[in-house]
């Protein structure tokens, strides 16, 4: 049976193309993660000044940079990065976001509910960036700590969306049966509750990962997130940004990389939210 | 209608005590003396002495919070480190910048957004629908920090038709003010324009198959009128929605492009203060920003009732 289902969600997926499109990217994408190493074999943080700015060759298909470094190793290996940064920070964000949600959700209008919707709100209040921000201040630049602070900052959306999803559970007849039955509030919520919310919290981490991505980049452009020499397309265009002129496709290949991975996320997305919830359509 | 105001408010309020406490718990994470933190490594005995007996920093930690909130509220927030001039008067300098480069990301945000949406609503599922739809995907993925440099790179560098940088007060020379706010207006008005024109989309095929509508056809009425006097005002509601809660991310769009076009306002004063580790500066600019939130979306829930005045209770509130 569930090979039988599979078979239909293929069929479902395949009259979707740029969502099939979209899901590939990511795949190409979390390849050239994973095999960084075998892909780009020429040392990402290798410098070599005589070949400062040079325009793209055969030997340096994406040209090098300001220290002679190779352009398409730098991006490969950047790819990680942003990666890490994307997913870790929604794991995190998932992680606190998701039991938060629960809790309030299941228990509300009880003490703990009002308590974590108030500190959800004003934490909703802080614009994503400019908290993130805030925190790396505190923290310090690096890109755990711009990781943590993308997911802290992601954290609201999560709580939020899942107490919705919990509300609109809870009185289903199958959660009512499950405690009619006996089964405690935990029980509740981990067999019957959560199992039924997980594909709508997915179709969120599709939304979020490419959004903590971009933000990564940004941190990383703005100076608050990777720091020099580590490969990462935000601080690439940092620096290509002083050399827009001399030597633009510093700034093409990075800004490029991201667009494509984001854009893949979202077209993959709208496919996910699709499938998971033929009723829209 | 007063219950729902009141109740709006009192969240409001209650949100704003929240925020209050998040900040202020914030700067206290940072390691070291608090009086050393919001004087600087430069202070010296006598002035860390004084921040010490303004902030009450030898009183308990609750009294040094209402001390705190009490001079926030009348508008003391500190001075800057660097600067030494008042953290409010520096805001208060720099946030016309900012709020023109809204204002004009704004109006481009809209002024895409608002006909391509009803447009692709109204030739719904044709090429020009799927058109529409893909530029706006685009929109919404393109890293606006990415998108500017590369405005840069066409418009300045290569055709030279905008300047790539600066900023010139439009009291001075409003044609050269223009200029150079016309490319950072509208990277940040970009993204926005994808989110509101999705909605506008969305919100204009739903009213566009209501009974209303259809009466309104079937009376005759020439397809302008239904669809702009009869459908669009209706289909504005969930926009003016998005559009508050988009201020965040407009605000937080005003860092990046600013650091980039090197216009000097509100955005490029949270980057500069980071790095100067001017505490107090961060400190007063993200409170200043959450509560801006916090009061643009009242006015937006409050704002509802303007725009459709069948709707005043419950609904429109979207706390939880």
């Amino acid at each position: 049976m569930a090979a039988e289902r599979g078979g239909r969600l293929w069929r479902r997926l395949w009259r979707r193309p740029p969502a099939v499109v979209g899901a590939l990217v990511v795949l190409f994408f979390v390849a050239l993660a994973v095999g960084a190493p075998w892909i780009a074999t020429s040392d990402p943080q290798r410098s070599d000044y005589g070949k400062i700015r040079k325009a793209p060759t055969a030997a340096n298909p994406f040209g090098t940079d300001d220290l002679g470094r190779d352009n398409f190793s730098r991006v490969v290996w950047g790819t990680r990065i942003s990666m890490q940064a994307g997913v870790f920070s929604i794991v995190l964000a998932i992680a606190i976001g998701v039991p938060a949600g629960l809790v309030a959700g299941y228990w509300s209008g009880g003490v703990i509910d009002q308590l974590i919707m108030r500190l959800t709100d004003a934490w909703l209040a802080f614009p994503f960036l400019i908290l993130a921000i805030g925190l790396v201040t505190i923290m310090g630049a690096s890109l755990t700590n711009a990781t943590v602070a993308i997911g802290l900052a992601a954290t609201p959306t999560f709580i939020r969306l899942t107490r919705g999803l919990v509300l609109g559970t809870r009185e289903e007849e199958y959660v009512q049966a499950a405690r009619a039955l006996g089964a405690g509030g935990p029980r509740t919520i981990l067999r019957h509750i959560l199992p039924n919310i997980v594909s709508a919290l997915l179709v969120q981490a599709t939304v979020s990962i490419p959004a903590a991505i971009i933000a990564e980049a940004i941190l990383s452009f703005l100076g608050l997130g990777v720091q020099p020499p580590t490969p990462s397309w935000g601080t690439m265009l940092n620096t290509a940004q002083q050399f827009l002129e001399t030597a633009p496709w510093m700034a093409w290949w990075p800004g490029l990389a991201i667009f494509s991975l984001t854009l893949s996320f979202n077209l993959a997305g709208d496919g996910v939210r699709d499938l998971l919830d033929p009723k829209d359509y | 209608m007063l219950d729902f105001l009141i109740r709006r408010v009192a969240i409001s309020i209650v949100t704003l005590f929240v925020i209050s406490l998040i900040v202020f718990t914030g700067v206290r994470m940072i390691p070291g003396d608090p009086a050393r933190v919001m004087g600087g490594t430069d202070a010296d005995a006598a002035g860390l002495a004084e921040i010490r007996q303004k902030y009450g920093l030898d009183a308990p930690i609750a009294l040094q919070y209402l001390r705190w909130v009490g001079l926030a509220l009348r508008g003391d927030l500190g001075e800057s480190i660097r600067t030494r001039e008042s953290v409010v008067w520096t805001v208060a300098r720099k946030l016309p910048i900012t709020m023109e480069l809204a204002g004009l990301s704004l109006l481009i945000a809209l002024g895409i957004a608002i006909p391509s949406g009803i447009f692709s609503a109204v030739r719904r599922n044709t090429v020009w629908d799927f058109l529409v739809n893909a530029v706006s995907l685009c929109g919404l993925s393109v890293p606006s920090f990415w998108l500017g440099l590369m405005l840069i790179l066409l418009l300045s560098v290569r055709l030279h038709w905008l300047p790539a940088s600066g900023f010139v007060p439009p009291w001075e020379d409003l044609g050269a003010n223009l200029r150079r706010m016309l490319m950072p207006a509208f990277v940040l008005g970009n993204g926005l324009a994808a989110v509101l024109m999705r909605q506008t989309r969305n919100s204009m095929i739903e009213i566009l198959s209501a009974d209303y509508i259809r009466t309104a056809w079937s009376k005759g009425l020439a397809g302008r009128a239904v669809i702009l006097r009869h459908a669009f005002r209706n289909g504005l509601i969930p926009v003016v929605t998005i559009l508050g809660l988009q201020t965040g991310a407009l605000m937080g769009g005003a860092v990046v492009t600013e650091s980039i076009f090197v216009v000097p306002g509100f955005g490029r004063l949270i980057v500069e203060s980071v790095f100067t580790r001017d505490y107090p500066l961060v400190q007063g600019v993200v409170l200043i920003t959450a509560s801006t939130y916090v009061l643009v979306n009242l006015l937006v829930d409050l704002s509802y009732s303007l725009l459709n005045p069948r709707i005043r209770i419950g609904g429109a509130a979207s706390g939880g």
